[in-house]
This record gives C-alpha cells, sequence and structure tokens, in this order.
C-alpha cells in the first residue's frame, strides 16, 4: 500500500509539470498580445515604443524557454505576477476568493452524495416501481438540465416568487442553498444512475445469492455487502466531478453574484488579464488532480485488486 | 398487460418519442428562416417585454425582439456548433486513437501520455481558459470544447482499435496482402465507428452544456476586444 502510494506521489510533479507546459503553450499560441492588454489597462497609448517597454518589462522579449523556465521558476515559489488592473499580487487575490468556491464545492459534493446513495438504493430496490420511476425521471432532468438556466429559475420561483431566499451574495447559510442547488444538479442525477447500476449489478452477484443462501436477512445482505460494494466507483466518480463542480461553481457564482474565485475568472477573461487566467487554471488544476490522487489512493485502500493490477507495476 | 410487455412499450415509445423531439428539434433549426419572419437580431422598443401573439408567438424580450425566432436561430448555433465539435473530435481522435492503437510501442504511449496531461485538466476551466487566451466568438467556443475532449475519445478509439487490430478477420486481410492502411479503413474502423457513435450520441448533450454554459458567461458572441475599445 506504502508503495502504491510512495509511486502516484512520485509522479504528482510530473503531472504538473506536464499541464504546466500546456498551459505555457495554450498562453503563447494565443493571437492576443499580452503587451497589449498590459497596455490598454495601465491606459498607456499603445505606441510602438510603449510596446517595447511592456515587452521588455513582462519579459516577452526573450527566447521562450527562457520565458517558460523563468515563469515556471517563479510559479514554483508562489509567484504568478501583478495583476494586470489592480497591481495587487496575484496569487494573494486568488487565495482571497478560492475559499469562498471551495465552501460551495464542497457543500455540494456533501449534497449530491448525501441525497444520491438513498435515492439510488432505493431506485434499485423498487426496480420498475413508482420509486424508481420518480428517481429515474430526476436523474435525467439533472443531468438534462443546462445550469445557469436552472439557477436564473430557482431564483425566479424563491427569491422573487415565494421571497424565501437572498437572490445574490454571500453571507449566512440562506445564501448558500440556490447556488449549491444549481452545481450539484448535474452531479446528482450522474451518481444516482450510477449507484442504482452498480447495486442491481450487484444484487445479482453470486457472493449475494450465497450470503442470502446463508439465510441472512435482507437488511444486512442489502446494507453490509451490496450497498458497500455499490460505493466503491462512486470514490471514482467523486474525484471526476469536482471538476465538474469547478466548471459549475464559474456559473453559479456569475449567477448568483457569489464572491468566489469563478467569478473572479470570469471578470480577468474580459479584462484579458494574463497573470490572473494562469494562476487560475494552474490552481484549479492542482486541486483537481490532487482530489483525484487521495481519491485513487482511497479507492486502492478499499479495493485492493487495484493495488495490484493497475497501480502495480 | 404484463410487467414487461408494459417496460417493452414504455421504453419503445420513450426511443419513438426522443427520437422524434431531437428531429423536430433539429429540423426546426434548419428551417428556422422559413418558420419566423422576425430577424432574431431586430430590435423594436415598442414591443419590449411584449405578451405572445399572433405575430410573436413566445412575446419578446427586453429589447422587443422576437422570442421565438431567437430560440430557433440559437438552436442553430447550438446545433451546428456541437455537430462541428463531434466532427473534429472524432477526426482528430481517430487519427491519435488509430494510430496509436494500431503502431503500439513508443510511438503509442507517448501519444497516450499527451492524453493524459489533456485529462488533467477539469475540462470547463480549461475550454475557460482558452476562450480567455484566443479571444471570445464562437470559432473559439467550438475549438476550446474540441481541445477539451478530443483526448477522451483517442483514449476510447485506441483500445477499441486494440481490441480488434489481432481479430481473425483482420489478421485475414493482412495475410491475404491488403496493406496496413487498407485494412484499417477496410476492417478495423467499421466496427470502431459503430461503437463510437453510440457514445457520442450520449455526450453530445455534455458538449452542448458546455457550449452554451460559455455562451452564457457571454463569450459565444463575436465582440472581442478590437483597438480603439475600451
Amino acid at each position: 500500500m506504502l508503495r502504491y502510494i510512495l509511486k502516484r506521489l512520485a509522479l504528482l510533479p510530473l503531472i504538473l509539470l506536464a499541464v504546466s507546459l500546456v498551459v505555457f503553450g495554450i498562453l503563447r499560441l494565443g493571437e492576443g498580445d499580452p503587451a497589449m492588454s498590459y497596455l490598454r489597462m495601465s491606459n498607456i497609448p499603445p505606441t510602438d515604443q510603449a510596446l517595447a517597454v511592456a515587452r521588455a518589462e513582462l519579459g516577452l522579449d526573450r527566447p521562450l524557454h527562457v520565458q517558460y523556465l523563468d515563469w515556471l521558476g517563479r510559479a514554483v515559489r508562489g509567484d504568478f505576477g501583478r495583476s494586470y488592473v489592480t497591481k495587487n499580487p496575484v496569487l494573494d487575490e486568488i487565495l482571497y476568493y478560492l475559499p469562498n468556491t471551495l465552501i460551495l464545492a464542497a457543500a455540494s459534493l456533501l449534497l449530491t452524495l448525501v441525497l444520491s446513495v438513498p435515492l439510488g438504493m432505493v431506485a434499485a430496490l423498487k426496480k420498475d416501481q413508482l420509486p424508481d420511476h420518480l428517481t429515474r425521471g430526476l436523474s435525467f432532468f439533472g443531468v438534462s438540465m443546462p445550469n445557469f438556466w436552472f439557477g436564473f429559475l430557482l431564483v425566479w420561483l424563491f427569491s422573487i416568487k415565494l421571497g424565501w431566499l437572498p437572490p445574490m451574495g454571500k453571507g449566512g447559510p440562506a445564501y448558500m442553498v440556490m447556488p449549491v442547488l444549481t452545481m450539484s444538479l448535474m452531479s446528482l442525477g450522474i451518481n444516482t444512475r450510477l449507484i442504482r447500476a452498480n447495486m442491481l449489478d450487484n444484487m445479482h452477484s453470486r457472493y449475494v445469492l450465497y450470503a442470502r443462501a446463508r439465510g441472512l436477512p435482507e437488511s444486512v445482505v442489502v446494507g453490509r455487502h451490496v450497498l458497500v460494494n455499490s460505493l466503491i466507483p462512486v470514490i471514482t466518480a467523486v474525484g471526476m466531478h469536482v471538476g465538474e463542480l469547478f466548471g459549475g461553481a464559474v456559473i453559479a457564482e456569475s449567477i448568483f453574484a457569489w464572491p468566489g474565485v469563478g467569478r473572479y475568472a470570469v471578470s480577468a477573461i474580459y479584462n484579458r488579464d494574463y497573470p490572473i487566467m494562469q494562476c487560475f487554471i494552474l490552481i484549479m488544476t492542482t486541486i483537481f488532480v490532487t482530489m483525484n490522487l487521495v481519491v485513487d489512493i482511497c479507492y486502492a485502500w478499499l479495493d485492493p485488486r487495484i493495488r495490484y493490477e493497475g497501480g502495480g507495476q | 398487460m404484463t410487467p414487461n410487455g408494459l417496460k417493452r412499450y414504455l421504453r419503445r415509445g420513450l426511443v419513438a418519442f426522443s427520437i422524434v423531439a431531437v428531429l423536430i428539434l433539429t429540423l426546426s433549426a434548419l428551417c428556422a428562416p422559413f418558420l419566423t419572419a422576425h430577424d432574431p437580431t431586430e430590435i423594436a422598443l415598442a414591443d419590449k417585454f411584449a405578451e405572445p401573439s399572433r405575430a410573436h408567438p413566445l412575446g419578446c424580450d427586453h429589447l422587443g425582439r422576437d422570442v421565438l425566432s431567437r430560440l430557433l436561430y440559437g438552436a442553430r448555433t447550438s446545433l451546428g456548433a456541437v455537430a462541428i465539435i463531434a466532427g473534429v473530435i472524432l477526426l482528430f481522435g481517430f487519427a491519435v486513437g488509430a494510430t496509436a492503437g494500431y503502431a503500439g510501442g513508443a510511438f503509442d504511449s507517448t501519444l497516450m501520455r499527451i492524453c493524459d496531461v489533456f485529462l488533467t485538466f477539469p475540462t470547463f476551466i480549461l475550454a475557460m481558459f482558452m476562450i480567455g487566451v484566443l479571444g471570445t466568438g464562437i470559432v473559439n467556443v467550438i475549438l476550446a470544447v474540441s481541445l477539451t475532449h478530443w483526448a477522451w475519445y483517442a483514449r476510447i478509439i485506441r483500445s477499441l482499435v486494440l481490441a480488434l487490430k489481432n481479430r481473425k478477420h483482420v489478421l485475414a486481410a493482412r495475410v491475404s496482402g491488403t496493406g496496413r492502411f487498407m485494412t484499417m479503413v477496410r476492417h478495423v474502423l467499421p466496427p470502431v465507428f459503430a461503437q463510437l457513435a453510440i457514445l457520442a450520441t450520449l455526450d453530445i448533450g455534455h458538449m452542448m452544456m458546455h457550449v452554451s454554459g460559455l455562451s452564457f458567461l457571454g463569450w459565444a458572441s463575436d465582440r472581442r476586444p478590437r483597438n480603439g475599445a475600451s
């Protein structure tokens, strides 16, 4: 087990290095000239001379590999440069907004798990009966509904018609209800379906037949054997959901004016504030990769087959 | 009716319903100019927030633009964009996945490592970043969504090709003197394509979600900052 964990940990820096290469590559692909946006944001007329000065200042006149190594060296030390707009260090600004987004993502993940486990279970146990049809309808709705539209419908219902919830901003727990619902809708739908399918698969397996043959009560068969085994693949799905939740957070934060890092990144894209965009994607990807690493380790811990097969070599 | 019969009936009914719904949507998007007399961008402030009426079956928005024609023309853009994305992804995925699977060795593992890197990003965040760098506009949205999704397909196509390439009918074709390329085109790709078509139909909804999400954030319309703009 320790070997497996160490191996995965050793790969992490390599993955992040590759990620940084892709990010840097995409940045240099862009037709937009960072020096030009820098000048525009600083309200300096873009004369040839000003452009040359800005390029030298931003280090854009050096060869590509020098730029990359320099950029990487600073990034590793937590220096992502300063925002073109506010002139503050980018990392500080991102870290200021990041907790708000993480709270939303964590709450959405929790809601997804808390709701999808019982729903998927009921659907599997009552297969082809009313509860199953209702649950499948719900998960179909969750997968098909565009999250931004669902967010607006929530605002219309709960803020305008009923007046129960504040439509935007950050404050008490009431402010979180609609963003969290908007974000978890899709993962809830996917997860419920996944749990239902896993439960049904497991229920027809031989160990369940054996458990029944031993005369175990149905509650033990389902609770201790089927459910536990059905939840293992859900752990992997959680890792994937985190990526989707970050995307959902960008949209939910834009709808509900939630002061998170997603909304901040959206405004950075409007301003063509390159340092913020870089820092944003690197931080979000790092969190995503780390989450998936934790998920993989949990998975290997719960299911010994993984340790010996996939990660073994 | 037995429960089983009912189930089958329901399923068939649902399939038929879904196909009809998709067809109606596609056709109405294609025939948009014939279905509505209004220009989706035509602003008529007198009709601001107009209720549904004969002239405007779904009413008008805050600028007095006809909602129905905006929906129809919007479907045109979204469906068109997703069709192009699916095409680009399949083509690119086929090129990478099939060559990697067929060639094997170092070439294969290099290509797969590149795929892995693209798979480590959260897709929507990467698409956002690309829009930020490339600029807004529907073409860049198509590019961003394609670039963030192709690696999934390359991987799946590779595994399908791997499973197929040592099948007897493929080996028989090779032995009887068919060239590598023609064997690929004639005997490996058709079954891969058949399996992939199912996956792609399921995934198209997901891609459309990404396209509309990016459009919602205001990045699909071509209003990129130009010199002189603030």
